[in-house]
């Protein structure tokens, strides 16, 4: 004996595949509201602060470095601290960014700035950055991302919000 | 001793301000301090755990972390403190406290620059013999640029701006 079944329309096949279409739908306002904000995780055209990548590791203590952020130069300028004691430091400080926002990486990984005393070509980028910009959680430079990482436009945002807060 | 702060599994070798910390934290750490730069003060907590395995020289000029040891400040989270537990950004030294005018300015005072950038303390003032005008104010600051902890006056090294905070 046989059973006969009756042929599937439509309207079954989506009945029968709610959790696809639900999860489908899912999935899309997910990617929308992604979509809505910028890349380094600060809503676009909002007044909030930005917000630095989050904190992660079982084995730190709170706001220790992020493991994964997705770009170097943002997690280390986003929220970050700048101190400078003489003009001539601030005047360094600021040709090193409008380096980061005008040379391609390979130059900016030969160029060198003044040391605090204003010794000429006595700092490497990383290490001028390191003496002068004091990140929102304690991390290192990753030397090995931090010039590609310059390219990003969520880079080159955080690197004018730094030249504005100079001349504030 | 208790288990290392950074490395659960591993059993703590010394300890720094109440924290314990294991056989490869204490190499980096004391690796670390011999990066530190010559005008920071104190040098030996100068330092963060800056990602897995690496401890690093804190980032900035160590102004603010002067002041922070002078005035025993301990202000923000963990990650804000050196590795005694003292404060080392300006925004987060002066949290809190009030603005006080140049004419009223008193020793141990906290200096700031316009832009919030640079910190020290006031070591003297020095009232004026003219009526109405500002006493001589000198303000003892770990100065990255002479390169040790100096004594400046506000009118001339300064530039006579900034504010002062109690």
């Amino acid at each position: 004996m046989s059973i006969e079944t009756a042929p599937r329309t439509p309207t079954i096949d989506i009945v029968n595949h709610r959790w696809q279409w639900i999860a489908a739908a899912c999935w899309l306002c997910v990617g929308l509201a992604s979509a809505a904000y910028a890349p380094d995780g600060v809503a676009s055209g909002s007044i909030a602060p930005p917000v630095p990548a989050a904190a992660s590791s079982a084995t730190s203590f709170a706001g220790a470095a992020p493991k994964a952020a997705a770009n170097s130069v943002v997690s280390y300028l986003a929220g970050a601290e700048i101190q400078a004691e003489t003009d001539a430091q601030r005047a360094e400080l600021r040709r090193a960014f409008n380096d980061m926002l005008s040379r391609p990486a390979d130059e900016l990984r030969t160029r060198r700035y003044a040391g605090f005393d204003g010794t000429p070509a006595a700092r490497s980028l990383p290490e001028l950055l390191s003496g002068h910009v004091v990140p929102r959680t304690p991390q290192a430079i990753d030397t090995a991302r931090f010039f590609e990482d310059t390219r990003s436009p969520a880079a080159r945002r955080a690197v004018r919000r730094l030249l504005r807060q100079m001349k504030q | 001793m208790s288990k290392c702060v950074h490395h659960p599994g591993r059993e703590g070798v010394f300890t720094v301000a109440l924290q314990s910390y294991c056989a490869a934290c204490q190499t980096g750490i004391e690796a670390a301090r011999l990066r530190v730069d010559r005008h920071v003060e104190p040098k030996p907590c100068f330092i963060w755990y800056a990602s897995a395995n690496n401890w690093q020289p804190i980032a900035g000029t160590g102004c603010a972390h002067w002041v922070a040891h002078q005035r025993g400040i301990k202000k923000g989270s963990r990650g804000e403190q050196c590795i005694e537990g003292y404060t080392y950004r300006v925004r987060t030294l002066i949290q809190g406290l009030r603005t006080v005018e140049v004419a009223d300015v008193k020793v141990d005072d906290i200096y700031v620059t316009p832009t919030k950038d640079h910190t020290g303390l006031v070591l003297r003032v020095t009232a004026s013999k003219t009526a109405g005008k500002p006493p001589t104010i000198v303000i003892r600051h770990a100065s990255s640029g002479q390169g040790r902890v100096a004594d400046n006056e506000f009118a001339t090294y300064f530039h006579g701006r900034g504010s002062f905070h109690r």
